[in-house]
């Protein structure tokens, strides 16, 4: 069976992406900060790891190896965000963003680059999001974060496309997860701005986490042979709209 | 997209016009043909001139009700700024360009809701290439005119995008590299042109085709899926 590595598995997209890729026939290693167990019973492992710890990394890749020898598809879900202007920002809390939502992409793919090798798959695919490209108030490390992904996304297709692996991003808009649900509830009045996140797609509404992890499959598929270095919006007509 | 239905495929007689066609039929849909040419695999054909309203009126009136319309048609000239012929671009902006936002508008009325709109573009939207002034025209304004038509058709949950291949290995690729001098050294450079070292398959634009048409990419609307494996990102 092909494997898969999910990152951030434990949350709304990442939980949801474990689901697809089980249903597509992939076995699962999951990865999260506490162990995440794979979805109504798919066969994988689960791993805790702290993306920001290149020895965490390491680690977990190692055991990845011992499991399953190969991996066919990487895909780093795992992000998190942080609520606060340039002005008042700690430096810690910069750095953090900068380290998981950036530097544990380097890292899973430091140490994933040659289990993808050995696979067949050869894909990886990376969340980004439309915040790499439009600002939101009080988000400066996430929409910074964000677009640097896109552009470590294409800096990786570069170099492994010569290994025959191919690099991808998915920018979703606004998804139906914890994550978000997390973010609305820091500001003042989370319903309005839920109100407003949906009117912000044409589609009028906000992404469920499936519709993300369907695009993410369809990237690490084959079906995609020919894609690499892009980022694919999920975004429900966002950008568009914006 | 509906799992039963037809797709409407213009310049579905081209590389991957063909190939389009056949994963429209793989996957259980019947595929409906306009093109110049008559297209003997397709499940319904006509054969037509997409500079042609009332021809393209009548063959989407024939078709009939639609779960998805692919618009693949388009045409290509040499000829830069200073030497291309008026009645050149006008053909080549007829074809590519108006001939897209006809079979949108005719196609319109008979989308299911939850319809698919797929246009394509091409890497050529996002160069330069001296001596194809209209094609790269054309490609870029039909990015623009799937922004817009995204909104509009966003209201009845029918999804508007586009695919941009990077170079497909197609007889039109074949005479266009045909018309130059050097277009045997062209074409022997044009895979390293790509990060992944090849020209694409007509095959693998169609498979992005099919995924934004099908349910797969439900919340995928107004954008385009760049083909190009790489070429964009290669310098």
């Amino acid at each position: 069976m092909p494997v898969a590595v999910i990152t951030g598995a434990a949350g709304g997209i990442g939980t949801a992406t474990s689901r697809v890729m089980a249903e597509a026939g992939f076995d699962l290693a999951l990865i999260d900060r506490s162990e995440a167990r794979p979805p109504g019973g798919a066969a994988g492992l689960g791993l805790a790891c702290d993306l920001a710890d290149p020895g965490s990394v390491e680690t977990a890749f190692s055991a990845i190896a011992d499991r399953f020898g190969a991996v066919d598809a990487l895909i780093n879900v795992a992000g998190i965000n942080h609520r606060s202007p340039v002005a008042e920002m700690a430096v810690a809390d910069w750095d953090r963003m900068m380290d998981i939502n950036v530097g544990g992409m380097f890292l899973t793919a430091k140490f994933g680059l040659p289990l993808l090798e050995r696979g067949a798959g050869k894909a990886v695919v990376n969340m980004a999001s439309v915040s790499g490209h439009v600002a939101t108030v009080d988000y400066p490390a996430y929409v910074t974060t964000k677009a640097a992904v896109e552009s470590f996304t294409v800096a990786l297709a570069q170099e492994a496309a010569t290994r025959g692996i191919r690099v991808n991003a998915v920018a979703p808009g606004w998804v139906n997860a914890g994550f978000t649900d997390k973010a609305l509830a820091e500001t003042d009045d989370p319903d309005a701005l839920h109100a407003a996140a949906r009117d912000a797609h044409l589609l009028g509404r906000m992404a469920e986490p499936e519709e993300v992890a369907r695009a993410v499959r369809w990237l690490a598929s084959d079906k995609a042979s020919f894609v690499t270095g892009q980022t694919l919006f999920v975004d429900g007509g966002f950008m568009r709209k914006h | 997209m509906t799992r039963n239905g037809t797709i409407a495929i213009t310049g579905a007689a081209g590389g991957i016009g063909i190939a389009t066609v056949r994963c429209v039929q793989a996957a259980g849909l019947r595929a409906a043909a306009l093109d110049l040419n008559p297209v003997a695999e397709a499940d319904l054909s006509h054969a037509l001139d997409l500079a042609d309203e009332e021809a393209i009126a009548r063959a989407f009136e024939a078709i009939g009700p639609l779960a998805g319309l692919v618009c693949i048609a388009g045409t290509n000239a040499r000829g830069r700024v200073e030497d291309l012929p008026w009645e050149t671009w006008r053909h080549v902006m007829a074809v590519n360009v108006r001939g897209t936002m006809l079979a949108m508008k005719h196609a319109s009325p008979r989308l299911a809701d939850g319809a698919s709109i797929v246009l394509t573009s091409s890497v050529s939207a996002h160069i330069g290439t001296d001596g194809y002034v209209a094609y790269h025209t054309s490609k870029g304004a039909v990015l623009g005119l799937m922004r817009a038509a995204s909104g509009e058709f966003a209201e009845r949950g029918v999804r508007v995008n586009a695919v941009s291949p990077g170079w497909v290995d197609t007889p039109f690729t074949d005479r266009a590299l045909a018309e130059l001098p050097d277009g045997e050294a062209i074409r022997a450079a044009a895979g390293a042109a790509h990060l992944l070292g090849r020209m694409a398959q007509p095959g693998e634009i169609a498979e992005a085709i099919m995924f934004l048409l099908s349910d797969e990419a439900s919340f995928v609307t107004g954008t385009e899926l760049i083909v190009d494996g790489g070429f964009l990102r290669k310098r």
